[in-house]
């Protein structure tokens, strides 16, 4: 396991991250196999260890052209095999032992332009006094699906930060399901999701306070243009005896465009009597009062309306953890605003 | 007349709902104070809005000549490159936008139309620095959030700040003294005092006489249902604060 978090040259040819801090362990997970495996993505910190680095995971999609196209007698055919490597079902798995602390980037991506199917499961366990703090950077092309189930269990005196970015991809869903099982544990749960042409993004949150004294927050936004769509389901799970359950959920949306749909359904369902929840949603436009100000600086319209964005955006941004990273990913999510993503077909060329 | 720097003729402007502006008429010269006063509602607000361009407003009548050239046909922007500068009686807060970054990004921005490159970073720190001291605003200003979790004095001088880095030759004060303990409103005035020169102007609209001792306007108007309906010294300030505006409502 330990071999595969050298960074491979050869794969650097294809694909350059731009990411990586330094220090920063790598490892390449190609069409849901460990680079140069045949494991899938699989990691345990032991008891009371500490990963040294932050460690980046990169998901990548991608179909060699000499499988995709062949020639027979000199006439393009398309390869059988192609159509199997198109639909992947994959899976990962973090085991936090008791005590133990990680900080891990995951990163997906298309390499190539096919149509790409990705269903992924990713099992995320923190045993007692755990830390885990995770962040997952989506970028796929227009074309590619993925959806992604994040089963996660958190036991006592745990926290996981777990933020999500989903910066660019045909249909992204993301299904996340937290099962609290220990007393204190902790969950943030932070999303961005930028969505433009016919893009739609889906985030599916079931948390649920299975016992006594646990802490909860979900902030998920959502920035819509042109005739993307969005969907935020969101439900509070309280169990009967789960009292002294803190659980906080928030679903905030801005649309650029009147094409532009959003779907928004925070949920809570209480059976307990000594708790602190509370939901809401919104979905706005643009303000105008904040655009004249901005321009009454003599910053441009479209400036301001970047700058507007990037406000919108920062509360998520701003929470990651390692400033380093936090700069880059801001810088990311800033091109993809001014919509420098669009203007390259293959997505590698523009992220991480 | 070289040294009119704005001229307002018989401006009109209207809400969806309603007409505000009935025929404005106003001449501003280089280096001079002038201060608006008026009953709430009176439209005081609404003309500086429509001064800096806000498109919410519909100018229906009338026109703007600024340095000569006609003003309504400028963005809000276009007219702060041209020297217009508007301070707001409720400043915006950006969060996640820092001081510093905004404040940049609109000099910058100032920078580009007269073909200048941008500051250094080097440049820009000692230019911001000097401008924050003329408000005593503290240099941990600059990385917050553009008027996030600012007092209202906060606020105001953070205004004063940001008209001190443009350096507008028309400067639009909309109530910057409401909400300011003695002290501040007195932070705030010296703050005005140090940018006036004999080539930028000033509107100070205003409630109350007490910024007058601190700013001294050439002319004092009373705007009432949207036009200016009498227009004098600076003792009118007093006069208005003894008897309020009936007296000349009436007349």
């Amino acid at each position: 396991m330990r071999d595969n978090y050298i960074y491979s040259n050869n794969r650097a040819n294809l694909f350059r991250c731009k990411v990586p801090l330094s220090g920063a362990e790598q490892l390449f997970v190609v069409n849901g196999k460990v680079q140069d495996s045949d494991n899938s993505y699989s990691l345990v910190v032991e008891k009371g260890c500490t990963l040294p680095n932050i460690q980046q995971v990169i998901y990548v999609r991608n179909i060699d052209s000499n499988i995709a196209i062949r020639e027979i007698d000199g006439v393009p055919v398309e390869d059988s095999r192609l159509k199997d490597m198109l639909k992947l079902d994959c899976e990962s798995n973090i085991l936090m032992k008791e005590g133990s602390n990680a900080k891990l980037l995951f990163c997906s991506h298309t390499l190539s332009m096919d149509e790409f199917e990705t269903d992924e499961l990713v099992n995320i366990t923190l045993e007692r006094d755990a830390n885990l703090d995770l962040i997952i950077m989506q970028n796929e092309h227009n074309k590619a699906r993925h959806r992604a189930d994040y089963k996660i269990s958190l036991d006592a005196n745990s926290t996981l930060t777990m933020t999500f970015l989903s910066l660019h991809g045909g249909e992204i869903t993301n299904n996340i399901e937290v099962n609290m099982i220990g007393e204190h544990a902790n969950c943030q749960l932070k999303g961005l999701c930028l969505a433009d042409k016919e893009q739609s993004m889906s985030t599916n949150v079931k948390l649920n306070h299975l016992v006594p004294n646990c802490y909860s927050n979900q902030l998920f936004k959502n920035i819509l243009d042109d005739s993307s769509s969005t969907n935020f389901f969101g439900r509070i799970y309280v169990a009967k005896d789960a009292q002294k359950s803190e659980a906080l959920q928030a679903n905030h949306n801005l649309i650029l465009c009147d094409k532009s749909k959003v779907k928004t359904k925070p949920q809570l369902e209480i059976y307990a009597d000594d708790v602190i929840c509370n939901h809401g949603a919104t979905i706005g436009k643009i303000n105008e009062d904040e655009l004249f100000y901005m321009r009454s600086r003599g910053i441009t319209l479209h400036e301001a309306k970047i700058l507007q964005l990037l406000s919108f955006t920062s509360d998520i941004t701003n929470s990651i953890t390692t400033d380093a990273l936090k700069e880059r990913l801001n810088i990311l999510v800033e091109k993809r605003l001014r919509g420098e993503f669009s203007n390259n077909n293959n997505c590698s060329k523009n992220c991480c | 007349m070289s040294d009119i720097l704005l001229e307002v003729k018989n401006l009109r402007a209207r809400t969806e709902d309603k007409e505000i502006l009935k025929g404005i008429n106003l001449t501003i010269r280089k280096g001079e104070i002038h201060a608006i006063m008026g009953p709430n509602g009176s439209g005081k607000s609404t003309l500086s809005a429509v001064l800096a361009g806000k498109e919410s407003y519909t100018v229906t009548d009338g026109e703007i000549l600024f340095e000569g050239k006609n003003l309504l046909e400028l963005s809000p922007e276009e007219r702060s490159w041209a020297g217009i500068f508007l301070g707001f009686q409720y400043p915006i807060e950006i969060p996640g936008v820092t001081n510093v970054n905004f404040i940049k990004t609109a000099v910058n921005e100032h920078r580009k139309m007269k073909n200048l490159p941008p500051l250094s970073a080097a440049e820009f720190l000692k230019l911001m620095r000097e401008r924050m001291n003329y408000v005593g605003m503290d240099s941990s200003f600059s990385t917050r959030g553009v008027n996030v979790g600012f007092s209202g004095g906060e606020k105001k001088r953070n205004e004063i700040f940001q008209m001190a880095m443009l350096e507008p030759k028309l400067a639009l004060l909309d109530e910057t003294d409401s909400g300011l303990d003695v002290d501040a409103l007195r932070i705030v005035a010296n703050g005005v005092n140090k940018l006036k020169r004999d080539d930028n102007s000033f509107v100070v609209i205003t409630h109350y006489q007490r910024l007058l001792d601190y700013i001294v306007p050439d002319v004092i108007h009373v705007l009432y249902n949207g036009t200016i309906i009498k227009s004098a010294g600076k003792e009118l300030a007093l006069e208005i604060e003894e008897r309020g505006y009936d007296w000349i409502i009436n007349n």
